[in-house]
C-alpha cells in the first residue's frame, strides 16, 4: 500500500531534476563568468542532485509494483542512477578543487551527466508512452504494434474491402490487440491475422464459425465487468454495443465467407455500424472542423433572398432555405458551388429547379437533410441523390419521381427517412423499397 | 447646434455617467478583490452588460426541430379522462379519496370548504393503443391512432393552481405577467426563416368556453416588441386591412412607408429607443404581409380528402380544426413559432358532456395536424406540443350526483403530449399514482419541458440570457434540467 503510493509520486517529482540539471547545464556553458555564477551553478546542482534522489527511490518503489518491460525499466534504472552518481561527483569534484574547478574532467563530468539525463528521460518517456514514441507518427502508441492507419471517413457502403479488413480488424486493433499481437500474446492468443484469431489460445478453439454463442472469444466479452475473465480487462477501453455487435454478426455470418462491405451492405446491423460511424464523422464533433464558407459566395445567394443559416454558432455548416426565393432556379444552383462543402440542410421546396439544376449540386457532398418537396425532379436525380452519402432525410413529395426511379436509389447508408407523398411513386414501389431496405423509414402518406 | 443636436450630446452623457458609474465599481471591486488589473476588471464588467442582450442568431448546437406549433389546451383538460388511466377509480368510485393520497397538497378554494372528497369514475373508457401499448380514452380516437407518432408525458406538474397565473407560468415560465412567452424568446432568439411572415403568430379558437385568454400569454415582455405574437382575427379575414383603400396602389403605399421610415430613422438617431426599430420593423412587416397572408388564408388549394382529415369544422374561420390546418400551412412557410389556443377544458361541473364538447373540438383536428405534417415530411423537424396549464382532481367538486359531477384544477400532475421535431415517438413517459393525483416516476416540472423544448431548437436554456432592470432572465428561471429521455 504505502510502496504503491510512495511508487505514484515518482511522476511528480521525476521532473524537478531534469529542470534543475539542466539548468546548471545552461548557467555553466550559456551565462557570462561572474563571482555569481559559480555558487549559482553550485545550488542548482544541489538542488538537482536532492531532487534526483528522491524521484529515483520513488521510481525504485514504483518498479516493485511490476507491469513494465523489464528490458526498458533496466536502461531506465540504469540511465537514471548514472544522473545521480555523475551530478554527486561532479559536485564533489567542485568544492574538492576550490577555485580551480574548471578542469577537462569537470567539463566531461557535466557534458556525461547532461548526457545521462537526456537517455534516463527517453526511456522513461518510452515506457510511459511506448516504444517508439518519438518518432512514430504510424504506429499505434498503446501498444507500440505498427497498424495501418485507416480513415474510418472512407469506408461506405460502397468499399470494396473485406468485412474482416473494412470493419473487424480495425476494431480489433483498436480495442484487443494491445495485448494479443504479434509480439506480446496474452493467454497464448494472437489476433494480428484472421489465422492467428482462428488458431485460438491456450484454452482452445476462440472462434467457432457461425455459432457466436460458442464462441470464446464472443463469450468473454459478454462476461460481466467484474468477472476476472472478461475480455478486454478491467481499465482498458472496452468494446461498444455497435462494435459487439458487428463481432458477433461476423462469427455468425461471415467467418468463412469473406464478403466484401458493398455486398452485405443492405444488411441492418452494417448499415447500423456505418452510420454510426458517419455520426460520428459529422457529429458534434466533426461540426467544427468544416472551414468558414466562402463570404461572395454566401453574399451571392442572400442577394437572391436565398436563407443561409448557420446550423449553429459552434459550426460553419449551413442551412440554404429558398423559402423567400420562390423563383430559385437552375441557374441561381451555380451559385452554390462556391460553398458547397458547407451545405449540409438544403431545402429547394416549390423552387424552379430542375433535374439539370440539381446536377452541380453534387460537390455538395456534405448533405443530410435534402428537400426537394413540390419540384420538377424526376427519376433523371436518382443517382445524383445516391452520391450524396451522408443523407439522413431526403424529401421527394410532389416531385415526378416514381417506382422506377425510387427501385434505382442507391441510399447512403446514413439514409433514415424518406417521404414521398404525392410523387409518381406507388404503393407497390414502397413496398418493393421497403423490402430491399427494411432500415429506411418510407413515408407514403397514405395508411397502410 | 440645433436642438436635435443637443438632445444627441445628452444622449452621450447618459452613456457616459452609465459608463462610468459601472466603471468606478468595477474599479472599487477591483481593490476590494485586491486585484492589480484595474483595466481589465471594468472591460469585463462592460463586456458583460454590452454582450448579454444579443440575439442568439444561430442556435447553440445542432437542432433537432426547425418550428414549434403549441396547440395549447386552456381550463386544465383531465388527465383521467384522456390519457392517464387508472382503473382504480372505476372501482372505487363514490369513495372518499385516501387522505394520504392528498397529503400536504394545495387544493383550491373552490373545494377548500368540502366535507368530502368522493372519487369519480372517468367518463371516458381505455384501450391500449400503438407498438407502446399506452392507454387512450374512447374520447379521443382520433389522437389514439396517431399513439405510434406521439410521446405521451403523464407525469407534468405545475406550481400554480389558477388559470391566469398557471398560463402564464406555462407560457414565460413565471406566474406573474409581463416575461416573454416561449414565442417572444424563441424569435427574438432564433430570429424568421421567412421574410414575409411573422416569426410568432397567434390563434384563439373562437367560442371555446368560459375561461378568457389575456394577450399577456403572447407577449414579448422585456423584449423588443416587434417579437410578440401575431395575433390572426377569428373572422373571415384574420388579418384586417391587407387591401389597400381605393384610390392607393401598392407603390404609394411603398412611397408612404419610405417616408414615415425617413421620420422614424431621424428619430431613432436622436432617441436609440428600440420601440422606434420595432415599429420600423412591424410597419415593414404588415407590408409584407399584405402580399404574403392571402397565399396562407385561401384554403381552396386544398384538396377535399386532406380537408376531410381535419373535420367538419375545418372551413369555418375560428374554429380550432381551421387554425391547425393554418398552423399546418404557416409551418410550411418556415414560420418559426404558431401557437394556438383552444379553450374550454375547465370542467368544474358537467364533467362528462363538457369534456365531449371539448374533445370533439379538438380531437380530429389535432391528429389530422400531426398526420399531415407527417406526410410531407414536416413532422421531422416541427415539434408539436398538445397540452394545457394543469390537471384535474381525481376526487368531485361538489356532490357526486347520478346526474353527473366535475373535477377541480389540479397542478400535482397531468398529462400532455408532444410530437416530432427530435422527440421520441410512440412513447408513454412517467408515471402517476393509481389515482393521478401524484407523480410517483420521472416527474417534469414546467421548466423541465420548457428546457426540453429549448434543447431540441438547439438552444441550451442556462445560456439564453437577456438583462433587463438589472436582472438577469431566463425562459426558465432559475432551474430546469432538460429531460433527455423524451429526444430520440
Amino acid at each position: 500500500m504505502i510502496i504503491n503510493f510512495l511508487g505514484h509520486l515518482h511522476p511528480v517529482f521525476v521532473h524537478l531534476p531534469i529542470g534543475f540539471l539542466a539548468i546548471a547545464y545552461v548557467i555553466q556553458y550559456f551565462l557570462k563568468s561572474s563571482t555569481e555564477k559559480s555558487r549559482l551553478i553550485d545550488f542548482v546542482l544541489a538542488a538537482g542532485i536532492v531532487s534526483s534522489l528522491l524521484a529515483a527511490f520513488f521510481g525504485w518503489m514504483l518498479s516493485l509494483s511490476g507491469g513494465y518491460e523489464e528490458n526498458l525499466l533496466d536502461w531506465h534504472r540504469y540511465t537514471a542512477i548514472a544522473v545521480c552518481i555523475v551530478s554527486i561527483a561532479l559536485l564533489g569534484y567542485k568544492w574538492y578543487k576550490k577555485e580551480e574547478y574548471k578542469t577537462p574532467y569537470y567539463h566531461a563530468g557535466f557534458h556525461l551527466m547532461m548526457l545521462s539525463l537526456l537517455l534516463a528521460g527517453h526511456f522513461g518517456g518510452e515506457m510511459t508512452h511506448g516504444e517508439g514514441y518519438l518518432f512514430s507518427a504510424a504506429t499505434d502508441t498503446e501498444t507500440g504494434v505498427v497498424v495501418e492507419k485507416r480513415e474510418k471517413e472512407k469506408l461506405t457502403a460502397a468499399s470494396t474491402v473485406s468485412v474482416y479488413d473494412g470493419i473487424v480488424e480495425p476494431v480489433l486493433a483498436q480495442k484487443c490487440m494491445q495485448c494479443h499481437n504479434e509480439k506480446k500474446k496474452k493467454g497464448d492468443f494472437q489476433m494480428h491475422t484472421i489465422e492467428a484469431l482462428m488458431k485460438g489460445g491456450k484454452n482452445g478453439k476462440a472462434i467457432v464459425a457461425g455459432d457466436p454463442d460458442h464462441s470464446e472469444f464472443i463469450r468473454r466479452i459478454l462476461l460481466d465487468k467484474g468477472d476476472e475473465k472478461h475480455m478486454p480487462p478491467k481499465g482498458k477501453s472496452q468494446l461498444t454495443k455497435p462494435e459487439l455487435d458487428i463481432l458477433s454478426w461476423w462469427v455468425l455470418h461471415d467467418v468463412s465467407t469473406a464478403q466484401s462491405v458493398k455486398e452485405v451492405s443492405s444488411n441492418d446491423t452494417i448499415r447500423k455500424f456505418l452510420s454510426d460511424g458517419e455520426m460520428k464523422s459529422s457529429g458534434p464533433a466533426a461540426l467544427d472542423t468544416i472551414a468558414p464558407a466562402d463570404a461572395s459566395g454566401i453574399a451571392a445567394l442572400k442577394k437572391i433572398n436565398v436563407a443561409v443559416v448557420p446550423l449553429s454558432s459552434s459550426t460553419h455548416f449551413l442551412e440554404l432555405n429558398m423559402v423567400n426565393a420562390p423563383s430559385f432556379g437552375d441557374k441561381d444552383a451555380l451559385l452554390l458551388q462556391k460553398i458547397s462543402p458547407q451545405v449540409m440542410w438544403l431545402v429547394l421546396v416549390d423552387t424552379k429547379i430542375t433535374d439539370a439544376g440539381l446536377e452541380p449540386l453534387k460537390s455538395c457532398t456534405n448533405i443530410t437533410r435534402l428537400n426537394l418537396k413540390n419540384t420538377a425532379i424526376t427519376n433523371a436525380s436518382i443517382s445524383l441523390i445516391g452520391q450524396f452519402n451522408k443523407l439522413e432525410y431526403l424529401n421527394i413529395v410532389g416531385t415526378k419521381i416514381d417506382d422506377a426511379g425510387l427501385l434505382n436509389l442507391t441510399p447512403a447508408p446514413t439514409l433514415k427517412k424518406i417521404f414521398c407523398w404525392r410523387s409518381g411513386v406507388t404503393t407497390n414501389g414502397v413496398m418493393a423499397f421497403q423490402q430491399k431496405y427494411p432500415n429506411i423509414e418510407i413515408d407514403f402518406g397514405e395508411k397502410k | 447646434m440645433n436642438e436635435l443636436m443637443k438632445m444627441h450630446y445628452e444622449n452621450k452623457r447618459r452613456e457616459f455617467l452609465r459608463g462610468s458609474v459601472l466603471g468606478l465599481g468595477s474599479i472599487a471591486m477591483g481593490s476590494l478583490l485586491g486585484c492589480g488589473s484595474k483595466n481589465a476588471d471594468r472591460k469585463a464588467v462592460q463586456q458583460v452588460t454590452e454582450d448579454i442582450n444579443k440575439p442568439l442568431v444561430n442556435p447553440h448546437f445542432l437542432p433537432k426541430a426547425k418550428r414549434v406549433i403549441y396547440l395549447f389546451q386552456g381550463g386544465g383538460p383531465s388527465q383521467m379522462e384522456l390519457f392517464d388511466y387508472k382503473p382504480m377509480l372505476y372501482s372505487m368510485h363514490g369513495q372518499e379519496i385516501p387522505a394520504s393520497v392528498i397529503g400536504k397538497n394545495r387544493i383550491s378554494g373552490m373545494v377548500s370548504n368540502q366535507y368530502s372528497f368522493p372519487l369519480a369514475m372517468p367518463a371516458a373508457t381505455f384501450k391500449q393503443h400503438g407498438a407502446a401499448g399506452g392507454y387512450f380514452s374512447d374520447l379521443v380516437p382520433h389522437i389514439a391512432e396517431i399513439a405510434d407518432d406521439i410521446c405521451v408525458v403523464r407525469s407534468m406538474f405545475t406550481e400554480q393552481i389558477n388559470h391566469e397565473p398557471a398560463v402564464i407560468f406555462t407560457q414565460t415560465g413565471n406566474q406573474l405577467s409581463g416575461r416573454p412567452c416561449i414565442g417572444s424568446w424563441l424569435s427574438y432568439g432564433l430570429g424568421s426563416m421567412n421574410d414575409n411572415l411573422p416569426s410568432f403568430i397567434v390563434m384563439v379558437s373562437k367560442g371555446g368556453g368560459d375561461q378568457p385568454i389575456s394577450s399577456a400569454a403572447w407577449s414579448s415582455g422585456f423584449l423588443p416588441s416587434h417579437h410578440q405574437g401575431v395575433q390572426f382575427m377569428t373572422g373571415n379575414e384574420p388579418v384586417p386591412f391587407l387591401n389597400n383603400p381605393q384610390g392607393i396602389d401598392r407603390m404609394d403605399r411603398r412611397r408612404a412607408l419610405d417616408f414615415i421610415k425617413g421620420f422614424n430613422n431621424i428619430q431613432n438617431e436622436v432617441w436609440h429607443d428600440p420601440e422606434i426599430e420595432s415599429q420600423i420593423n412591424q410597419s415593414e412587416m404588415a407590408y409584407k404581409m399584405q402580399m404574403a397572408i392571402p397565399s396562407i388564408t385561401d384554403l381552396s388549394d386544398e384538396p377535399q380528402h386532406i380537408l376531410d382529415m381535419y373535420g367538419p369544422d375545418v372551413m369555418t374561420p375560428g374554429t380550432f380544426a381551421h387554425n391547425c390546418i393554418m398552423a399546418r400551412r404557416l409551418a410550411e412557410k418556415d414560420v418559426r413559432f404558431v401557437q394556438l389556443y383552444h379553450l374550454g377544458w375547465d370542467h368544474h361541473g358537467s364533467l362528462a358532456s363538457g369534456i365531449k364538447r371539448a374533445t370533439s373540438h379538438t380531437d380530429q383536428p389535432s391528429a389530422a395536424l400531426v398526420k399531415d405534417l407527417k406526410q410531407r415530411g414536416l413532422l421531422d423537424d416541427t415539434l408539436v406540443i398538445w397540452g394545457g396549464e394543469f390537471g384535474r382532481t381525481s376526487f368531485s367538486q361538489g356532490k357526486l350526483t347520478p346526474e353527473g359531477f366535475g373535477r377541480d384544477h389540479h397542478p400535482g400532475c397531468y398529462s400532455i403530449w408532444m410530437a416530432g421535431g427530435g422527440i421520441k415517438s410512440g412513447m408513454v413517459y412517467g408515471e402517476s399514482d393509481d389515482f393521478a393525483h401524484n407523480v410517483v416516476k420521472d416527474k417534469v416540472h414546467v421548466h423541465d419541458f420548457q428546457a426540453t423544448m429549448m434543447h431540441l431548437l438547439g438552444i441550451d436554456h442556462e445560456q439564453f440570457i437577456y438583462k433587463s432592470q438589472g436582472r438577469r432572465y431566463r425562459l426558465t428561471d432559475v432551474s430546469g434540467n432538460v429531460i433527455h429521455n423524451l429526444i430520440a
